[in-house]
This record gives C-alpha cells, sequence and structure tokens, in this order.
C-alpha cells in the first residue's frame, strides 16, 4: 500500500560492528573535522565508557577539544548553553555525543546553537524551520538500546523557567556517523535493556501503523521487530552476549529510522504525559501502555496488527493462527513478551507500579491531548479516550 | 490558475480566521481553549513564506482578527509549503492531521498551544462546513453549540477587528 505522498530522508552512515569506535577518526577526518567536543554524562565516565572512546581516538589525527561531562538525565537550554559556551571557547570544529537520549538531545541542541550561530535555539522551536546553517560533523555513538535518536530528526529540551518542553523536528538535526560497538552496551543492566529495548519495539510498532508509514519505514519497523523478538529476551539473560547487544543496537537504530519518518502515535503522546507529569521513565511507560493502546486502534488496525504477528511471533505462530485472530494474537503476543520480560527483571507492568496514582490522571491525559504525536495516531483520541485508556493501564 | 489559487487561499483564510474568532465566543469548548492562551499571544497561519496570510491574537476572553499584520511577532505560526497544499485543508477537503502527516506544512513555536489550536480549527470546520464534508475528514465530527448560521454572522459581520 503506496501513501499518495510520503517523504524518506536517512543520510545517516552507521558503523556497526567491532572495533567501530576505532573508524570515528578515520570518518571525522573524511569530514574535514579534527578537533571533536565529547559530550557524555559522568555516570558513563564513572563506568570507563569515556575512556574507551578516548582510547580509541589516541594516536589519530583528531584531538580531543573538550569533554563536557555535565549532563544531566533531563538535560535543558542551560546546559546546551554551557556546552555551546565549551564548545565556542575551546575551537572545536565537530562533536561526539557518547550516551542516551538525554546526552543526544543535548548534542542536538548544540547542533541548533552552533549551526544556527545563535545564542538562543527557543526561536528555533518548531517543525521543519530549521535552514541548513554552519556545517558541523556530528557523531553519535548510543549507550542504550532504545531510543533510535541516532538516527532521528527530532530533539527534545526543557526550558525550566518557561515552563515549556521545547521540541525541534528537522532534518538538519540529523548526525553524520551513527556508531554502534559492543563494547557500548555490554554493561547495561537487564532492567534498563529491557525497558530501552521496548522503547524500540514501540517505534517499531507505531512507524509501522501511524498516519505517514510507507514501504520505506515499513521495512526497517519489520526487521526491527524480528530483531527485537529474539535478542531482547537474550540481551537481558545475559548482557555479555554480544550478538544479542549488537542486534538490539540494530533493531533500536532501524526502529528509529522508522518512526523518524513515520512518526509515532498515541503510545508516545501518552507516554510522554506520563513522563512530563509523574516523572515516569520513557521505556517503564512505553513497556506500560503499548498493548492497551493497541487495544484501543484495534478496530482500526486489525489488519496491520495480523501482519505484525509475523515478526512479532514467528512464522509457526502466524501461521497456525487464523487471519481473524491474527491481530488479537499479536496483542497478546506482546502482552506475554512484557511479562515474561517483568519475570526475569522486574520490568513494571501497571502505571500504579512507577508510581503513578488516580489522582494524577486528569493531568496526564490534559498534557497527552497537547501531544503532536497524537495527530499521527490512525484512530482519533480525546481526553475521554485517553482517560479511559490510562485507567486501564493504572 | 495559480493567482486563483492564492485569491482563494486568501479567502479562505479570511474566512477561517474570523471564523476561529466567532467560535471562540460562540461556543463554550472554544471558549475553553483560548482561555487557557497566554493574553496577547499571536498565532499566524500563512501560505508559503510569501503567500497569503492572517494572524490572531488573544485579547481578553477574545480572539481579534488582525489580518495579515504582525506575522513577525507571532509566538506561533503555521506556514503551508505551498498553496496547493493549503487550499484543500482551508477548504475542507484534507484534514489537518492529514496535511500534517505528509509534511505539507512547518510550523514554528509551541507544540502544545498549536495542539489547542488545532482543535479550535476542527470546531471551526464542523460550523463553517456540512457534516457531508467534516465526516470525510473527521472520524467523530463535534456537535454544534449553536447554528451554523449564527457563525456565518458572527464570521462575515461581526467587528472582530477590534
Ligand atoms: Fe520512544
Amino acid at each position: 500500500m503506496i501513501p499518495q505522498y510520503f517523504e524518506f530522508y536517512n543520510p545517516v552512515k552507521i558503523l556497526s560492528g567491532s572495533l567501530a569506535l576505532e573508524n570515528i577518526a578515520f570518518e571525522l577526518k573524511q569530514l574535514g573535522a579534527s578537533r571533536p567536543m565529547l559530550l557524555t554524562n559522568t555516570m558513563l565516565t564513572g563506568v570507563g565508557l569515556t575512556r574507551i572512546v578516548q582510547e580509541a581516538l589516541r594516536g589519530s589525527e583528531i584531538t580531543l577539544g573538550a569533554v563536557f561531562e555535565e549532563i544531566p538525565p533531563d538535560s535543558s537550554i542551560h546546559v546546551v548553553n554551557e556546552a555551546g559556551r565549551i564548545f565556542r571557547a575551546s575551537g572545536c570544529d565537530s562533536f561526539i555525543a557518547l550516551g542516551g537520549g538525554s546526552v543526544i538531545d543535548t548534542a542536538k541542541g548544540l547542533h541548533i546553537l552552533i549551526t544556527q550561530e545563535t545564542d538562543d535555539i527557543m526561536q528555533y522551536m518548531g517543525a521543519d524551520i530549521l535552514r541548513a546553517g554552519k556545517r558541523l560533523p556530528f557523531v553519535v555513538i548510543p549507550t542504550t538500546a532504545g531510543t533510535g535518536s541516532e538516527v532521528t530528526l527530532v530533539a527534545v529540551i526543557a526550558h525550566p523557567e518557561r515552563h515549556v518542553k521545547m521540541e525541534f523536528t528537522s532534518y538538519h538535526l540529523l548526525p553524520d556517523l551513527a556508531v554502534l560497538d559492543p563494547r557500548m552496551t555490554v554493561s547495561l543492566p537487564p532492567r534498563i535493556t529491557a525497558s530501552t529495548g521496548m522503547d524500540a519495539l514501540v517505534h517499531a510498532i507505531e512507524g509501522y501503523t501511524c498516519n505517514q508509514k510507507n514501504p520505506l519505514s515499513d521495512a526497517y519497523a519489520w526487521s526491527a521487530i524480528e530483531l527485537i523478538r529474539e535478542h531482547l529476551p537474550r540481551a537481558v539473560a545475559n548482557g555479555k552476549d554480544i550478538e544479542a547487544r549488537m542486534a538490539m543496537a540494530n533493531a533500536s537504530l532501524m526502529a528509529g529510522v522508522a518512526f523518524s519518518n513515520s512518526m509515532v502515535g498515541l503510545v508516545h503522546a501518552i507516554g510522554h504525559a506520563c513522563g512530563g507529569v509523574s516523572k515516569v521513565a520513557h521505556g517503564d511507560a512505553m513497556t506500560i501502555l503499548l498493548p492497551h493502546v493497541m487495544v484501543y486502534n484495534l478496530d482500526m488496525l486489525a489488519d496491520l496488527y495480523g501482519r505484525l504477528l509475523l515478526p512479532l511471533a514467528g512464522p509457526e505462530v502466524y501461521a497456525a493462527t487464523p487471519a481473524a485472530e491474527r491481530a488479537t494474537k499479536a496483542i497478546a503476543v506482546v502482552r506475554e513478551m512484557t511479562r515474561q520480560l517483568s519475570q526475569a527483571c522486574g520490568l513494571p507492568m501497571r502505571l500504579r507500579d512507577v508510581g503513578v496514582t488516580e489522582a494524577d490522571l486528569p493531568a496526564i491525559a490534559r498534557t497527552a491531548i497537547n501531544d503532536g504525536a497524537l495527530l499521527l495516531n490512525p484512530k482519533e483520541a480525546g481526553l475521554n479516550e485517553v482517560t479511559l485508556i490510562l485507567q486501564k493501564a493504572l | 490558475m495559480k493567482q486563483m489559487k492564492v485569491l482563494l487561499a486568501r479567502s479562505a483564510l479570511w474566512l477561517l480566521g474570523r471564523a476561529m474568532c466567532a467560535c471562540a465566543a460562540l461556543d463554550s469548548r472554544a471558549q475553553a481553549e483560548v482561555r487557557v492562551w497566554e493574553d496577547g499571544v499571536r498565532i499566524a497561519m500563512r501560505v508559503g513564506p510569501a503567500g497569503p496570510a492572517m494572524v490572531l491574537e488573544k485579547r481578553g476572553e477574545r480572539l481579534r482578527y488582525l489580518g495579515a499584520t504582525g506575522i513577525d511577532t507571532a509566538y506561533l505560526v503555521i506556514t503551508f509549503k505551498h498553496v496547493d497544499a493549503a487550499l484543500p485543508v482551508l477548504l475542507g477537503m484534507t484534514s489537518v492531521a492529514r496535511c500534517w502527516a505528509e509534511r505539507r506544512m512547518t510550523m514554528k513555536g509551541d507544540p502544545t498551544l498549536a495542539m489547542s489550536v488545532v482543535r479550535v480549527m476542527l470546531l471551526v470546520e464542523a460550523y463553517l462546513f456540512p457534516g457531508l464534508i467534516t465526516r470525510r475528514i473527521m472520524q467523530r465530527v463535534p456537535a454544534r453549540e449553536v447554528s451554523m448560521a449564527r457563525v456565518y454572522l458572527s464570521t462575515l459581520l461581526a467587528a472582530h477587528g477590534r
């Protein structure tokens, strides 16, 4: 099924597998850079990841101009501005983001600050309004397998004083290079492996079903789900399973490409709101909400969910399930996957498990209906529908 | 042909802008949306960077129609990439959601406010177009609280500029 019109863009070069980090120097040189700034957080430095990256660059023609480690889990405009000050003061000409969603979002904020030659990124918030600007090589090394931020066009950065979650959506925010190196994810604890992996699964499922799905994004989403089915349980059970780790890193990236082009829907609209109002971790919110939103969308998406049973459960189950029951079976498979991960590492199954109370629901619902992802969900949802979903997930 | 389209888009923007002002006064749901907008906030919608445009400003409980002036100071600017993207939306033939999904429009500013503006637009469409049209672009068409005629009268004749 070809949409009447769609756009697709993914210019990110991907280095995947053993010694991927060692190639960064060569790639940066090719991109015309010699003095990158490294952005990360103190936690990752603490577990030795920053050191590994520094070692990989040693002896090359690339010199780190600065290392900025002060990125908190919830990045803000102040962090971006501080990083920008150091970037300019130390004469850097490119940058490397090492971390998860918050580090990468900060890096994208820095990208806007430098390429647009501005002191205030707030005036650039919005969708598709950034001009190309100054050239600035941008490398991302993800340390979780879930957000897919290394290949997405979006960044969210808080402005605490204005009480705004600034959203930036632009093809010009896509990095030049995504580096998937097994050394970067082997030490991720099972609980976070599971939660971030479920985020990737939601990206793939929403990417496959949301309003601007297209044959290109479908291909990425489909392959991502197949990889997740087999390798997420393995990566959770044994973090040192390099094959499973690399499969998940690639799955996360592919799901990112899918949703960066077809966008996400209701799971994310409500999930962002759970994060904003009740501080629920993104992956946990995704895990909890996914089956409930699938049930809500079922009448509109029965056909697509039915097809997804194949990558979600494998050919045996797919073939053994009558066509009319495949969609509900797909939801059952998702529930069972969550249940097993919950048993394996304590992944939460209900909103109350992550501190959400009945009293929070109205505020979460009001926030959710103001999330742009809502517009891209194939089935419309308003305040009442979102509230019902939240009550079921509580 | 293109000039005709631009002319049509100009009229449709005028109608939409003034109908939003009318609904903000006549429909309780539109009223509730507009109430939480910051006082003085300006919202602009335009076609292409140089095509026709309309700007609304929140003043007290009301929305004022400013014509094409004040875009530079607007907190939210919704831009259709070209007139052929704008017309189907402005004439009720395509939903805003679809136009958005196809990336035929850009948005500068706060997405939270943008979503509220979209909800007001949906209400306005329920008054400007007969059910036959709106049912094709919305899964659930909002019920009208007052008659279409009343909204049209206010849209066409009331002094929304002041
Ligand atoms: Fe996500």
